[in-house]
């Protein structure tokens, strides 16, 4: 018997570097590098995983089927040990409820004067 | 999944040059991870760790880069403790988070601990340089004895591969025949304990051709050396069965090094040709990078040629595979079964009587512990000696910890009241000593990878395998445990320290509680074992200090100061026969005499501490040898006019050889004081004449003309050598040929001054002769010593760091003592106490530790010196001159380092003492 097909809910709330993770391969593929690159820039340089955790949480994406290897781009990589990821349609739709997630907390946050975006 | 690296990326790799130590190690590190996760994961990391590094390498300054490397490491190790947790799934809901709680309460308190260290800088430095400083010595030679003598050979199966050597009880040779073609022939035919067998000889050859004309060295050898090996060629194939009975000519193997340097790498080599000694050789073979034997200045292979028929002389080296389970033992005892078909195979009468009357007898040992041989001993002693060094380290560290666990045991205390339990403070005692430890290890490794390229640079380059050394997950693994066992033994300190009455942290005032004595007498407990552990590495290094100087004092009977040498080889081609080959050393010693600045010039096969024998049996003339009877075996050199006078051997009876005697074929031969005096003990030899033995064919009888001082063959501390010199020319000689010459030139100017000149005079005879090993006579003395230098070197720094840090140890804890007895020297002197009571009752307290430590240190190291027993020269191991020095310099070290605090104590004024209470 097959398992239930896994519901974007089911993996809320993220934890921080696997949303910055998705979000860096909302781009397209990337490979590892580029991937923790990326969340160093858009985190300011807050955010800034070591090679491990970085890969582990590739790993746990993967193995939850969010983002999945990217074969195509790995044929044009100038290194054959450079592994290429990309979102998976499960991985984009978790991606977007966590974002969704987050902004119904700023609402709420906005609404009782805890974050200041006055409407 | 093509996570194999490709040829581009190992070229990436290389241009990180130094940041490539901490890629490989990053790889080794990749151990700690599970299986699964570093084989779908570990090639891309690798690959994204080298990109960061050459980023932080690039952008970042020294401390930036350590902290990188640091902060990745412990990243990589959290990631592998995690991966190996169960339970690691993409959490979902409703699903359990325990270990990654709690392991981010580990990093939490990981941070609490680096903000608490922070706040002690000279705490953490001392510790953290203490523990450097013994690790990476640790780690240091523990890599040098792991790649010399722990790590199999780089052969498949090696531990099958063995060395075959022969001793001749008859003529009082223990080891080092080695073999001949005719034991071969024997042996491979009729032994049933191997797989394969192989002999071989190296010998230098002239490389002309592509290029400027260069000498190496060759190995000439049955094809068989490699299927012995089982090593695969690079490009082509390796030497094949029917290259062997060949006429010696035609095909040859190269070295990996050779087809760079001289092809450019060119994969097309299959079917060049070189010249070597003239002759054209065709090649079939590039070996790998890797391939270095029988050493790494091998350069090329080629057949080895003989007549199966005659039996040949022990000059090969052989080495043979065993069959699986045969052991070395069980072979021996094969081969020497073998040993009377021999007769039957070579019915050559005197060839009988010298395998009966020598009584040669095979010896089978494993190829490894044939190469590893005597640096064995000189590599475990050294790790024995740095072990000492961290354990003083620690001891040293441990006080610190105990000093500070004293200062915190306050804060235990409340902590302690407050409800943390006793693992809560463990973990926390834990956490902070695994941080200063594991950071004491990265520098460690840091430092030993650089003590590493210190040590293979100036190492004696005759410590085998030498070429071979590097760090790998073994030496990792090494610094690993290091690490774990002194993080446990820190931290276990202010826990067991605090024992089970914590609230008494609360109670416990200035004033010396219990507990406080307990520490007080570990930090004594310490002192003891450090000045011990110092004083056993201090009579070490004595010891060799004075083997050393006893060897530098020995007279080598001749003069190494200014003299130039180097070699050169003729080729057969060119020079077919010794009178041409003669007239070609005569007339460039003429010309290297009219140089600026020589004194004297002189040409031999052999110059002293060479190595090689060269023996052959001799008779005297009207004593024929008994049947079965052998004569003693004498070296036998070949030298010109003048050699004796360029090295300046003293001349005991007699003349030396002239230019005549070679030239008329006098057969005026000299003789070594040695072999003078076991023929004609008190004896005038001069006139006496000697004859090769078993050489029915050979006419020739010498007639000793002169007898000079023995020189040294093997080493300095060898026993006198049976020398017979014998002129350039002469019909017979015993297979030393006049074609290989060394050649010694005596200046008054700085010798290698000459080089330029000297090569410019040989390429004006002979355009195609290139020179070889260019060193002066000093150079080759001072190597013959390195060894000993080595080993005493490295004993006397891993000496002088237990000494200092056994100083620092008991002026700290001295200090200390007395700073915590402060109220009490306080009432002593109010109470009427004297300064030098005062300074007395401290400096007796350090003494009598020290005495301790001294008796204690004394008892090992007359247990442990024993071991030194091969390592040293015309010194006892238990020299009681050695073991008193050492023991006064340590004592009156002890009472220094006690004094200073002493006068300290008797300076305290007793009001601020007692107020202070």
């Amino acid at each position: 018997m097959p398992p239930d097909r896994p519901q974007p809910s089911d993996f809320l709330p993220l934890s921080v570097l696997s949303f910055h993770v998705l979000l860096a391969l909302g781009g397209g593929p990337a490979h590892g590098y580029a991937v923790g690159k990326e969340i160093e820039r858009r985190s300011d340089g807050r955010l800034s995983p070591t090679t491990g955790a970085l890969y582990q949480a590739l790993k746990r994406l993967r193995e939850g089927g969010l983002i999945e290897r990217a074969p195509e781009a790995e044929a044009d990589s100038e290194d054959a040990r450079r592994q290429y990821f990309r979102l998976t349609p499960l991985g984009r739709q978790v991606a977007e409820a966590e974002a969704r997630r987050m902004d119904q907390l700023v609402r709420v946050a906005s609404d009782r004067k805890l974050y200041g975006r006055s409407s | 999944m093509s996570e194999r690296p490709t040829k581009r990326s190992r070229e990436n790799r290389g241009e990180l040059g130094a940041g490539a130590f901490w890629v490989r190690l990053y790889r080794a590190m990749l151990v700690l991870a599970p299986q699964s996760f570093r084989g779908a994961y570990g090639a891309a990391m690798v690959e994204t760790f080298a990109r960061r590094a050459a980023e932080a390498r690039r952008n970042k300054r020294l401390p930036g880069r350590l902290f990188f490397v640091g902060r990745e490491i412990l990243g990589l190790a959290l990631a592998a403790l995690r991966e190996r947790l169960p339970g690691r799934q993409m959490a979902r809901r409703g699903e359990k988070r325990r270990p990654g709680e709690r392991l981010s309460s580990v990093l939490r308190e990981t941070r609490h601990a680096i903000r608490r260290l922070a706040k002690r800088p000279g705490f953490t430095a001392a510790t953290v340089l203490t523990l450097g400083l013994a690790i990476g010595a640790n780690t240091a030679v523990f890599t040098l004895v792991d790649s010399v003598v722990l790590r199999p050979l780089p052969y498949p199966d090696s531990e099958r591969l063995v060395w075959l050597d022969h001793a001749a009880p008859g003529i009082g040779t223990e080891r080092g025949l080695d073999m001949t073609h005719g034991l071969y022939e024997l042996y491979r035919t009729e032994a049933r304990s191997f797989d394969e067998m192989a002999i071989w000889v190296t010998t230098d050859v002239t490389l002309t051709g592509t290029g400027q004309p260069e000498r190496l060295e060759a190995g000439v050898t049955t094809a068989s050396l490699f299927s012995a090996l089982r090593v695969p060629p690079r490009l082509g194939r390796t030497l094949a069965e029917n290259d062997d009975y060949s006429d010696g000519t035609g095909v040859v193997v190269i070295s990996h090094d050779l087809w760079v340097r001289r092809f450019g790498s060119d994969p097309k080599v299959i079917g060049r040709t070189i010249e070597a000694n003239g002759t054209p050789l065709e090649i079939v073979g590039v070996m790998s990078k890797d391939f270095a034997f029988p050493s790494p200045e091998t350069k090329l292979w080629a057949p080895l040629s003989y007549d199966a028929t005659s039996f040949g002389s022990f000059s090969r080296r052989g080495i043979g595979r065993l069959k699986p389970g045969v052991t070395a033992a069980e072979a021996e005892v094969d081969l020497r079964g073998l040993m009377p078909g021999l007769v039957d195979m070579y019915p050559v009468d005197q060839m009988k009587q010298v395998i009966e009357g020598a009584r040669v007898t095979p010896l089978v040992v494993g190829l490894k512990d044939h190469v590893v041989g005597d640096a064995r001993r000189t590599l475990w002693l050294l790790l024995g000696s740095v072990g000492f060094v961290l354990l003083i380290a620690c001891a040293n560290v441990g006080n610190l910890f105990l000093v500070r666990a004293e200062d915190r045991a306050r804060e235990v205390a409340v902590r302690a009241a407050l409800g943390a339990s006793r693992g809560d403070l463990v973990r926390h005692s834990l956490v902070e000593s695994t941080l200063l430890v594991g950071t004491g290890a990265l520098l460690g490794l840091l430092l030993a990878r650089w003590a590493i390229g210190a040590l293979v640079a100036l190492g004696p380059q005759n410590i085998p395998r030498l070429h071979q050394v590097g760090m790998d997950a073994g030496v990792l693994a090494f610094t690993l445990g290091l690490m774990v066992v002194a993080s446990l033994l820190f931290g276990a300190i202010p826990v067991l320290g605090s024992r089970s009455d914590l609230l008494s942290g609360l109670k416990e005032g200035a004033r010396g509680s219990t507990s406080g004595r307990v520490r007080l007498r570990a930090r004594t407990a310490l002192i003891v074992a450090q000045v011990s552990l110092a004083l056993v590495l201090l009579v070490g290094a004595g010891l060799m200090a004075r083997s050393f100087w006893n060897l530098t004092r020995i007279d080598p009977h001749f003069d190494a100061k200014s003299v130039l040498t180097f070699q050169l080889g003729l080729s057969g081609n060119d020079y077919p026969d010794r009178e041409s080959a003669v007239a070609f050393h005569q007339e460039l010693i003429e010309r290297l005499r009219s140089l600026p600045g020589v004194e004297a010039v002189g040409a031999t096969t052999c110059l002293p501490l060479c190595s090689a024998w060269n023996g052959s049996p001799i008779q005297e003339e009207g004593y024929p040898p008994e049947p079965g009877e052998v004569p003693p075996v004498v070296a036998l050199r070949r030298i010109s006019a003048g050699y004796i006078e360029a090295l300046r051997i003293p001349l005991l009876a007699g003349r030396t050889l002239k230019l005549s005697d070679q030239q008329n074929l006098t057969g005026a031969v000299l003789v070594s004081r040695a072999l003078a005096q076991l023929y004609w003990p008190g004896l005038d030899p001069i006139g006496k004449r000697i004859h090769h033995a078993f050489d029915a064919e050979d006419p020739d009888w010498y007639t000793i003309v002169g007898v000079v001082e023995d020189t040294p063959i093997r080493e300095l501390t060898e026993a006198p050598s049976r020398i017979l010199y014998m002129p350039l020319l002469h019909t017979s000689g015993g297979g030393v040929s006049p074609f290989f010459m060394s050649y010694a030139v005596r200046t008054s100017t700085p010798a290698l001054d000459l080089v330029p000149l000297v090569r410019a005079e040989v390429a004006s005879m002979d355009r195609g002769i290139p020179i070889a090993h260019v060193r002066t006579l000093g150079n080759i003395v001072s190597d013959s010593t390195i060894e000993m230098a080595f080993t005493m070197v490295m004993l006397v720094l891993a000496a002088s760091v237990a000494l200092i840090l056994g100083i620092v140890g008991i002026y700290s804890v001295i200090s200390y003592m007395v700073s915590r007895r402060q109220g009490e020297i306080g009432v002593r002197i109010a109470l009427g106490a004297e300064a030098t009571d005062i300074s007395h009752m401290v400096l007796r307290q350090g003494g009598i530790a020290a005495a301790a430590g001294l008796f204690l240190g004394l008892l090992v190291a007359l247990g442990l010196t024993r071991l030194m027993t091969a390592l040293v020269y015309d010194v006892s191991p238990t020299d009681p001159a050695t073991f008193a020095g050492v023991a006064a310099l340590l004592f009156g070290v002890a009472l220094l380092a006690s004094y200073l605090p002493a006068r300290r104590a008797a300076r305290v004024d007793p009001m601020e003492a007692l107020r202070s209470e």
